[in-house]
């Protein structure tokens, strides 16, 4: 399978000389992956988003980012955006039309396409996240949750290969929570080769993802299958993070005798359970 | 924030909702200059401005805008009679000096002078109203892409016309977001006994700038969200954009053209011909 993003040695300051907010931060996810990146406040979590979506384009020299085998250059870096999709944490801040439609529209002017197909896209997209009947709101008769999904139409109208959610979550309630999760399930079940990368604060986002990788204080510090991440209790308890709930129970579990193996998902520990 | 609903775009399906922004945005020009044009004596102004009177609330009535919203609009204009009367009074005269209201003390208040007051005082409701229909009957994003079409000539000069229109549709999609912004800073910094309603004028200023300073930080980090949102989705100013709302001139456009620049040009006859028509059709000489 190939590689949806591979990152070598990325180090960034904000200031020339100022302290590291990424250093040498190596990894790789596959095509059609789902990975979480989690990270405490200030672990430079959001600044990598943002390398990567090609918003900060000034790198460290010896640093290489290739996204779906392209190199981020002149020549190839309008093809990787039309490849990315962003989600921010902030609703209202994302949110660039008068309505609905047209934001949803917004970025498919961008991409300068002909507008008597729009409609029939729009809609389209709109449907896909239930959002179909406020198609003509303006945002703020909008909750954060169904802003939220808006931007996830805006984002699906343009068919991206990586999806990229910062904190995408972070800003909603349980309820816009968990829509906008069970969304993100449902895009990758209708096209198993989007690539997710979801990065966030909370742990329990992680329990959905194919591999988690750590960030703490600008360096990756793990990386791995969640059961395999979260087993490093201590050092996750050092830099501000905590397990998964249910990898708790099933730790604790284990401590009072119950055999059952670590497990992140409820389904997987019931089965331990009754194993 | 009910106040501040003002000027807000009012969903609905009126002739006027339908005319094109680029159609209304001119009608509204010519009739502005249309309620500033000065006739030959007062009645003539007066009769004028009862007809456009009359326009401005046909117009009004089509839109299906509520009257109470065009009414809170001109309760601060008492304040600019009052000052309008003022500077009017106080102003030596040359002409209708013989016609006099009445003295204070032995100060001769002429009617001349309250009838100005009075002239520029109905000019401002009749241009504050027919901009309220306007911006009532239009959405800000139309409204925007007719700015830029009258703005397009500029672009030959180099200007980047659309990246304008950009800026200004964003401000008008953040005003509601910032509003409730402002609520919100407010509560806090009263939350905190900061008393915005009481106090000296130089206490409620330092109240003020409790306000303004974290709405000034949190409009600025909205801003930098935002252009990464935007740049995220692809906004490349200098690239070439498609447009999704497209404007459509239709017949009814033409018609409400012909119409407002039919009117337009009767009023500008009658004013350049100094036409009476008090003199003319009623054969009454009233001043």
């Amino acid at each position: 399978m190939s590689l949806a993003i591979k990152a070598e040695h990325i180090s960034f300051s904000y200031a020339k000389d100022g302290p590291r907010t990424l250093d040498d931060v190596s990894f790789e996810i596959k095509e059609g992956e789902y990975v979480a990146l989690i990270g405490h406040n200030g672990s430079g979590k959001s600044t990598l988003a943002r390398i990567l979506a090609g918003l900060i384009s000034e790198l460290d020299p010896n640093a290489s980012l290739t996204v779906f085998g392209m190199e981020y250059d002149k020549e190839h870096s309008a093809e990787i955006h039309s490849k990315i999709g962003l989600v921010f944490q902030n609703p209202d801040n994302q949110f660039v039309g008068a309505t609905v439609r047209d934001d949803i529209a917004f970025g498919l002017e961008n991409r300068a396409i002909d507008p008597s197909l729009m409609d029939a896209i729009i809609l389209e997209s709109a449907a896909s996240v239930g959002m179909e009947e406020y198609l003509d709101q303006a945002p703020e008769n909008l909750s954060g949750g169904q802003k939220q999904r808006v931007a996830l139409a805006g984002v699906l109208a343009l068919r991206p290969s990586l999806l990229i959610l910062d904190e995408a979550t972070s800003m909603l309630d349980p309820k816009g929570k968990r829509e906008i999760l069970a969304l993100v399930r449902k895009m990758r079940k209708e096209n198993p080769s989007l690539t997710v990368l979801s990065i966030t604060h909370d742990v329990e986002e992680a329990v959905e993802s194919d591999r988690v990788l750590v960030l703490a204080g600008g360096k990756l510090i793990l990386e791995g299958k969640g059961e395999e991440v979260f087993s490093h209790r201590e050092l996750l308890e050092e830099n501000h993070l905590e397990s998964p709930f249910v990898h708790e129970l099933s730790l604790a579990l284990r401590e009072e005798g119950v055999d059952v193996e670590p497990t992140l998902s409820e389904e997987g520990l019931l089965e331990e359970l009754c194993r | 924030m009910a106040s501040l609903s003002l000027g807000r775009y009012v969903p609905y399906r009126s002739p006027v909702h339908f005319l094109d922004p680029r159609t209304k945005l001119f009608c509204l020009v010519l009739l502005i200059v249309t309620v500033f044009l000065g006739y030959a004596n007062y009645s003539t102004t007066f009769l004028m401005a009862g007809v456009s009177l009359v326009l401005v609330l046909a117009f009004f009535l089509m839109t299906r805008m509520r009257f109470t919203a065009l009414l809170k609009s001109l309760k601060s204009l008492w304040f600019m009679l009052i000052f309008l009367l003022l500077i009017y009074a106080i102003m030596p005269r040359s002409d209708n000096l013989d016609w006099v209201a009445f003295f204070i003390g032995n100060y001769p208040i002429y009617w001349a002078s309250i009838l100005d007051a009075l002239k520029i005082l109905v000019r401002l409701m009749l241009m504050i109203a027919l901009s309220l229909i306007l911006t009532a009957s239009t959405k800000p994003l139309d409204l925007t892409a007719g700015f830029e079409w009258y703005l397009s000539p500029i672009r030959w000069l180099g200007v980047n016309t659309a990246a304008w229109s950009m800026v200004l549709s964003l401000a008008l999609r953040f005003i509601p977001t910032i509003l409730v912004d402002v609520e919100r800073i407010m509560k806090a910094q009263s939350s905190r006994g900061v008393d915005f309603q009481r106090g000296k004028l130089s206490v409620r200023a330092r109240a003020l700038v409790s306000l303004i300073v974290p709405l000034v930080v949190s409009s600025l980090m909205r801003s930098d969200e935002l252009a990464d949102a935007m740049e995220g989705r692809g906004y490349d100013p200098r690239a070439k954009r498609t447009r999704y709302r497209k404007l459509a001139f239709h017949w009814g456009d033409l018609i409400a053209v012909l119409l407002v620049g039919a009117f337009f040009g009767m009023c500008v006859a009658m004013s350049v011909l100094s036409f009476d028509p008090f003199l003319e059709w009623f054969q009454v000489a009233v001043r």
